[in-house]
């Protein structure tokens, strides 16, 4: 079978799913980041393929560029955040920081 | 041999991706997570998006996976048992990410996006709704040139020959062509918004000043 | 008021006086109470002289001083209601002030020997005057009320005295059983007394007399009973007092007993003046008793005086043979009573106390010498009161010998003494009264006449016994002596007052001698006609027809003689036909009864000397002969066995079922409410629990379980918000990919 628009959208959904599910499993912050990041990965490679395979040509790959600023502000941000959350409660499991409930 | 590679970067891809959900130790997950950029990279290439997977490989690689890695070595000591993080058997988030992932390929491949669809022999078919996409005939690594020009000229008038570059076989020229008139705006915008996280990133990461200091600041100033 | 109620009053207060002064320094008088009780006693004494004499020789009339005493006002359905009390001073109240002061004189003064050196000393003499003084209260007393009090008076100063020796468990008993004994009189004493006063309201005995004689109102009326028959019910239940005071059968059982006290109080209380209290009672609602009340009254005195004369028969300790004497000489003068022979039933009191209690105070010296001589021999075991272990005492003590045979020879009915004089009276009279009433009235003088022989008889074998003979017990006998002057002289005195010449001229003719004719005269019966004994009403017929010749002469004399009566009684109240009838049957028969009370007496001495000095072993064979009936008489007819088993053991069980019937039924059923209570507090408290607070509870849960699942919501992890939304996200996208379908 010729590679085609299914395969991307099948490895973007399973590395989305893999993202959902480090993002909602992990003890770690930053490694609920990390599944941020596979979310990402998996939205972009959406967009490469429907710029290949689709009728959005170019337009994909722009969307892209800004999905990946997008990713490396978050990723910074989210990095100073994590470094005030271990500094305040002297964790990084994000099942510990949860002072929201109060 | 094309789609070998193909399913080569896609087993790179998903493989790390996993690892990098399941695996316990954090080092390990950030180390697969490298594979998985690398492999969504060569993905992007085998899409024609060139300019983006060297963008992916900068911007992921070199950029936020070291950043990751830097926080792991802020919050862990290497060899502390807290890197050991108990990541898996979560059975009811998996149930959800497999849920999740049913779901998608539901909407992907299931009967929402297929249609009946009469062929040439008059028998009726189901067919995907993506058919008419993966119809579209596979350009090799070229650019479909003359379809690009065709979508420019149509906005732009004819294209200069100097940006008809022929035999040309990159993306960047067109992306950045675009990204200075059609994406302008959400350029710009992109660009502040990186500054201000930054700007910002570096606000809430810096250390508390102590009393000292703060005296000492204001004495300055 | 008269001079002569001012020293009654002096009287009565003067033993009192006694009693507080030495009750409330009884350290200080511990070795020398007597010389309180003495002076007040002799001062009593001569009080009570002047006054007797004064009444018996110059006042006529019976003095009455009547003050109120409580006032109810006008009570409503009664009207002005008065208690009224107050002092009498007639011959029988100067008589017996006599008596009482005498003896109770005499008593204190052997006393102070022979109860010397006892722990309580002062407390007995004080006890002897309170003694005195309630005895005194009864005697001038003008009202039943008053006498009531003074009678339960007297009830509680002999239960303290019989219980003297507290320490020992037989006086102990002994005053309980004569308290508890004397109550069941007491009720039926006050019931008549209650019957009179609801009709005429007033205890006064000649404001009774004059109501009762005026005619019976028909309201006069006992559950329902006619007024005739509710005077005969008053009377009877007044003379209940006196049966338990008297002692008379069925409540004579006390006085036995009572010896357990100290002899000189026996001598005083339990042979001369308390147990003559219910005599005297007798003696005061003379009037008032119906023919048939006074037929209970004469078969309640005959069989008692028969039945402890038989008992007495056969007793061997000395003051129980008294004791029993002194129920059987008491029924005597009740059966007197009941006869209608007052003056004669009164008589035998005055002679009677004298006599016995020069006995009793004798027995008290032959005691006392006993009780030294087994002291002097360290002899504790050997009882000093058993007969058995005297004899020939009359060498060693001649005087107390001496006087307790005159004493023997007064109470036996020989001539000469006054025994004999009263004795001969009753016999006579109760001899006129069954011949004219009949039927069961018969057996009357079958008692008195056997009464007399064995009075006698035991009476003798007693003397024989301790003071002659050979001493049963010589090494006791070799220490005897004779008792004190103190101990002596009462016994002397007392000797010397039961000869016949303080009470009439002629030893063989009592009825005309002073003592009967002039100063206790038999007070007119106030009964209404129809309820006077059944020869009232054709005796005069009967005399007339029968015997009109020879008696004619006495009916005149007779009534002469009762002008004189009526001179005496200002109320001038005429004798009755019955008592009429009967005084001149008693004329008639008091030869005849005179001679046979002779032979009696004579053939009882003789039987006891022929037992007990000629033939000892005698005595001991028709015992064994006559085993059954000797052990009746010994064993005192069972008649405590019987109460014991009727009375005691019927109450016993009674108390025991109410018990049970308390602790099952009665806490039963309040632990049964209870436990009810409980149970329905715990279903209640269940379904409170339960089902109330359950629901509420319920309410509350499922609040607390919809809250806490929602509260699981809001877990303040990022996460957890993350899966909910992925949820959510998945149900929308399921929604959308088959659930619009299906709409």
């Amino acid at each position: 079978m010729t590679i085609g628009l299914n395969h991307y959208l099948f490895i973007s959904a399973v590395l989305f799913s893999l993202g959902v599910y480090a993002m909602l499993s992990r003890r770690n912050v930053i490694a609920v980041l990390m599944g941020v990041e596979l979310i990402l990965n998996a939205a972009n490679i959406n967009f490469i393929a429907f710029s290949r395979f689709g009728g959005i040509n170019i337009g994909g790959q722009l969307s892209s560029i800004f999905v990946i600023v997008i990713a490396a502000a978050e990723a910074a941000v989210a990095l100073a955040i994590v470094l005030n959350i271990f500094k305040n409660f002297k964790t990084v499991n994000p099942a510990d920081a949860d002072t929201l409930r109060d | 041999m094309f789609d070998l590679i193909f399913y080569i970067f896609a087993f790179i891809t998903v493989a790390g991706a996993a690892v990098t959900a399941i695996h316990r130790n954090i080092v390990y997950s950030a180390f697969a997570l490298l594979f998985t950029f690398v492999g969504v990279a060569g993905l992007y290439v085998m899409a024609n998006a060139d300019f983006l997977a060297v963008t992916q490989m900068m911007v992921y690689v070199g950029g936020i996976l070291i950043l990751l890695i830097f926080g792991v070595m802020l919050t862990n000591r290497i060899q502390s048992a807290n890197i050991v993080v108990n990541a898996g058997s979560r059975p009811v988030v998996a149930i959800l990410s497999l849920g999740l992932l049913a779901i998608l390929c539901a909407a992907f491949f299931g009967p929402s996006a297929t249609h009946s669809e009469k062929s040439k022999d008059g028998k009726t078919a189901t067919v995907s709704s993506w058919s008419n996409y993966t119809q579209q005939p596979w350009a090799a690594t070229q650019w479909n040139k003359d379809a690009n020009v065709r979508i420019l000229s149509e906005k732009y008038g004819a294209p200069s020959e100097a940006k008809t570059h022929e035999g040309s076989s990159g993306t960047s020229v067109e992306i950045g062509k675009l990204l200075l008139s059609d994406y302008l705006l959400p350029f710009e915008i992109v660009s502040i918004v990186l500054l201000v996280a930054l700007v910002g990133a570096t606000m809430i990461a810096r250390k508390e000043p102590t009393p000292e200091e703060e005296a000492l600041s204001e004495s300055l100033s | 008021m008269h001079q002569l109620i001012s020293l009654a009053i002096v009287i009565l207060g003067l033993p009192m006086l006694s009693f507080l002064i030495i009750i409330f320094n009884q350290k200080r008088f511990q070795k020398n109470a007597h010389w309180v009780g003495l002076p007040i006693l002799g001062t009593a004494l001569a009080l009570a002289l002047y006054i007797c004499v004064t009444k018996l020789s110059s006042i006529p009339e019976t003095l009455n001083f009547t003050f109120n005493w409580i006032s109810f006002g006008d009570v409503p359905g009664i009207g002005l209601l008065n208690i009224t009390t107050g002092v009498m001073i007639d011959n029988l109240t100067a008589i017996m002030l006599v008596v009482v002061t005498l003896i109770s004189f005499l008593v204190h003064l052997f006393s102070s020997v022979y109860m010397a050196g006892d722990v309580r000393y002062s407390r007995y003499f004080a006890y002897l005057g309170i003694f005195t003084f309630s005895m005194l209260g009864i005697v001038i007393g003008n009202n039943l009320f008053a006498l009531y009090i003074f009678w339960e008076l007297v009830g509680f100063s002999s239960y303290a005295l019989i219980s003297h020796w507290y320490e020992k468990p037989g006086p102990q008993n002994a005053s309980k059983k004569a308290f508890i004994v004397n109550r069941v009189g007491d009720v039926g004493m006050w019931t008549g007394l209650m019957t009179i006063y609801a009709t005429f309201h007033t205890f006064n005995f000649s404001e009774i007399f004059a109501a009762i004689h005026k005619g019976l109102p028909p309201s006069f009326s006992l559950l329902g009973m006619s007024p005739e028959a509710t005077l005969t019910a008053a009377g009877v239940l007044i003379f209940c007092g006196a049966v338990g005071k008297s002692a008379q059968f069925p409540l004579h059982v006390w006085l036995p007993d009572a010896m357990e006290g100290p002899t000189p109080v026996s001598a005083l209380i339990h042979a001369a003046t308390m147990v003559a209290a219910g005599v005297y009672l007798t003696c005061r609602i003379f009037p008032i008793l119906t023919g048939d009340a006074m037929l209970v009254v004469a078969m309640i005195g005959g069989f008692t005086s028969f039945l402890a004369a038989s008992i007495a028969l056969t007793q061997n300790d000395l003051k129980k043979v008294l004791a029993y004497s002194t129920v059987s000489q008491l029924g005597y003068m009740i059966m007197a009573l009941g006869v209608g022979a007052f003056s004669a039933g009164f008589f035998h009191l005055v002679t009677h106390a004298m006599f016995k209690a020069c006995l009793f105070l004798g027995s008290g010296s032959v005691i006392h010498a006993m009780h030294h001589s087994l002291h002097h021999l360290h002899d504790h075991h050997t009882d000093p009161q058993d007969m058995r272990n005297m004899g020939g005492l009359r060498k060693k003590m001649p005087i107390t010998a001496t006087t307790f045979i005159i004493a023997t020879l007064a109470i036996s009915g020989i001539p000469l003494m006054s025994g004999f004089m009263s004795k001969d009276e009753i016999l006579a009279g109760t001899t006129a009264y069954s011949q004219l009433q009949g039927g069961i009235a018969s057996i009357l003088p079958w008692f008195g006449f056997g009464v007399a022989m064995m009075t006698a008889f035991y009476m003798w074998r007693q003397v024989f016994m301790t003071f002659f003979g050979e001493p049963k017990k010589p090494e006791i006998y070799a220490h005897i002596h004779e008792s004190p002057k103190a101990m002596v002289i009462p016994l002397m005195i007392l000797a010397g007052l039961s000869f016949w010449i303080w009470y009439g001229a002629n030893p063989i003719d009592p009825a005309n001698g002073w003592f009967m004719k002039k100063w206790a005269a038999t007070p007119a019966s106030v009964i209404p006609q129809n309820t006077a004994p059944k020869f009232a009403s054709h005796s005069e017929a009967t005399e007339n027809t029968v015997a009109h010749t020879e008696a004619h002469t006495e009916v005149t004399t007779t009534t002469t003689e009762h002008t004189a009566v009526t001179t005496e009684h200002q109320e001038a109240i005429e004798l009755a036909p019955h008592q009429e009838a009967l005084e001149h049957k008693t004329h008639e028969v008091a030869p005849m009864g005179m001679l046979i009370s002779i032979l009696m007496a004579l053939t009882g001495i003789a039987l006891a000397w022929f037992m007990y000095l000629k033939n000892t072993t005698l005595a001991d064979k028709l015992a064994r002969m006559f085993k059954p009936l000797y052990v009746f008489s010994l064993n005192k007819w069972y008649i405590d066995e019987f109460y014991e088993f009727v009375f005691v053991g019927s109450f016993m069980l009674i108390a025991r079922s109410c018990a049970w019937f308390d602790t099952n039924i009665v806490d039963g059923a309040v632990n049964g409410v209870g436990k009810a209570t409980i149970v329905t507090a715990n279903i209640f408290g269940w379904f409170d629990k339960y089902i109330v607070d359950g629901s509420v509870n319920l309410v509350a849960g499922i609040t607390q379980i919809i809250g806490l699942g929602f509260r699981s919501f809001q877990t303040g992890k990022i996460q957890t918000y993350l899966a909910w939304a992925l949820a959510g996200m998945i149900i929308v996208f399921a929604a959308f990919a088959w659930g619009w379908k299906l709409l």
